[in-house]
């Protein structure tokens, strides 16, 4: 739409070109549509991914960070994480999304989402929060990076193997018969996720976790109280993948704190803060053991000798 | 004057403020990066201590709601907007950038093949680059999403109510 819009506007000045004829300044305002057409044309190529891609794009990701660290096998931790997950992906307009959540056995503090509604946060990060608030506002963050697309986006700027032009092709032959092959896509997965995000997309995904939160009944200022606890944590051991892939929490508590105002004063008393249940799910993330470090054995369980 | 939080939230919030939170926040260094009333509990109309010029030097202590608990260098204690205070040092962002970059050293040695990292556990840069694709997790993870039933249940059982809250501008 962008481009036909843009292409009619070309055609317009293309026809007015004619009729004026040679003028220099003209001229070069014709250059410089011809430039932007161009440009919406590349940009609407990066963003684009078929609702199939993504849906590859997505469980490649996942299956990769899956692979770097395996799910708890726990019930009850999974259960918890995708309720409290689905709630909050429902005050989100995208309900359509096919949102699943995931509690990595990692005693790393971080969180991720890939595109078509993967999210996961790791048992490191469980373990140092407060309350409910807080793993809500993580959580939503997580949801705005999928509804905005910035890891499509992301991985589009740094496809230079162009793996994501060998999605399309990729075949049963290709992918493996059971996904267990290492694809281009793969690659470029580990590549992103080792690099991370812009810090523009990392302070809009925290705008949105705040509003999320918020809007799904829990206390605005769960997400700042995360950040609050990076900040004293920099440089800490378990904080390195983090630090080394987000802006500093320093300056995303200073973006939100312009943004935020006070519009979120009268939320603070009414939203919730805790549960029970999420205390029965630190003291579980407390005792669960780490996975043994067995290199590219994925998710095995220990043998008794 | 009735508070909607419930004497059990808020001993639960109290408990983890001395238990949890003051183990990650506790002692952190913290400067006003505006002027800011220092309150005598976390709330809108508490009364207020002091007003404290923009660059305070503080302590934190830890944090509730959209507040923070600080201590002044002169030895006054209160509360502070959360959004009011730069947590780290004053010179901080000097001090982040060179530990970035220092991790981010760290990262590329590993990724030429050298042991630089040897001993970290957990989610890391080298988990990344070890990573195999593991389909199997993938079904596992499908197996748990959550029913409608479910996500009611979450809901009601904490009394969550929606919120109409407009997308905040940068």
């Amino acid at each position: 739409m962008q481009i036909e819009s843009a292409m009619k506007q070309l055609i317009l000045y293309l026809s007015l070109a004619l009729l004026l004829g040679g003028c220099a300044s003209f001229q070069a305002k014709l250059d410089e549509r011809t430039a932007k057409v161009a440009d919406a044309q590349a940009n609407l190529k990066k963003e684009e991914a078929t609702p199939e891609q993504e849906v590859q794009i997505g469980r490649e990701s996942a299956s990769m960070l899956l692979g770097a660290a395996p799910l708890v096998q726990n019930k009850e931790m999974m259960q918890y994480i995708n309720a409290l997950g689905t709630w909050i992906a429902q005050q989100t307009g995208r309900p359509d999304i096919n949102w699943r959540f995931g509690i990595l056995n990692s005693p790393n503090v971080n969180a991720f989402a890939a595109p078509d509604g993967y999210i996961f946060v790791t048992k490191g990060l469980i373990r140092r929060l407060n309350n409910e608030a807080e793993l809500a506002g993580v959580i939503a963050h997580e949801i705005g990076h999928v509804i905005k697309r910035h890891y499509i986006v992301a991985l589009r700027k740094k496809d230079e193997a162009g793996a994501l032009g060998k999605l399309a092709s990729a075949t049963v032959e290709v992918v493996g018969i059971k996904g267990t092959a290492v694809t281009p896509m793969f690659n470029l997965a580990q590549n992103m996720y080792s690099s991370g995000l812009d810090k523009t997309d990392e302070y809009e995904a925290d705008r949105l976790g705040v509003v999320y939160a918020t809007r799904a009944g829990y206390d605005p200022y769960g997400l700042p109280r995360v950040l609050s606890v990076y900040a004293a944590n920099s440089g800490g051991e378990g904080f390195e993948l983090l630090f080394s892939t987000h802006p500093s929490p320093q300056d995303r508590l200073a973006e939100l704190g312009k943004a935020m105002g006070n519009k979120f004063v009268a939320y603070e008393s009414t939203g919730l803060n805790d549960s029970t249940a999420f205390k029965t799910i630190v003291t579980l993330a407390m005792a669960y053991p780490d996975p043994p470090k067995a290199k590219s054995a994925p998710a095995e369980k220990p043998r008794k000798k | 004057m009735s508070h909607p939080i419930s004497p059990f939230r808020a001993t639960l919030g109290l408990l983890c403020a001395l238990l949890v939170s003051a183990s990650c926040l506790a002692d952190s260094p913290g400067t006003l990066i505006r002027s800011s009333e220092l309150k005598s509990q976390p709330f809108i109309d508490a009364d207020a201590l002091a007003s404290l010029p923009e660059s305070t030097s503080l302590t934190v202590l830890g944090t509730q709601g959209g507040w923070i608990q600080v201590k002044t260098v002169d030895g006054k204690a209160g509360w502070v907007r959360l959004l009011n205070v730069r947590i780290g040092k004053p010179e901080e962002p000097a001090t982040i950038k060179k530990t970035i970059s220092q991790i981010g050293g760290v990262v590329r040695t590993g990724t030429t093949k050298s042991a630089a990292t040897t001993g970290v556990k957990g989610l890391s840069k080298e988990d990344i680059r070890d990573s195999k694709p593991n389909p199997m997790e993938i079904r596992r993870l499908e197996a748990f999403k959550a029913k409608p039933a479910d996500v009611e249940k979450f809901a009601t059982s904490r009394k969550l109510t929606v919120q109409e809250v407009q997308e905040l501008k940068p």
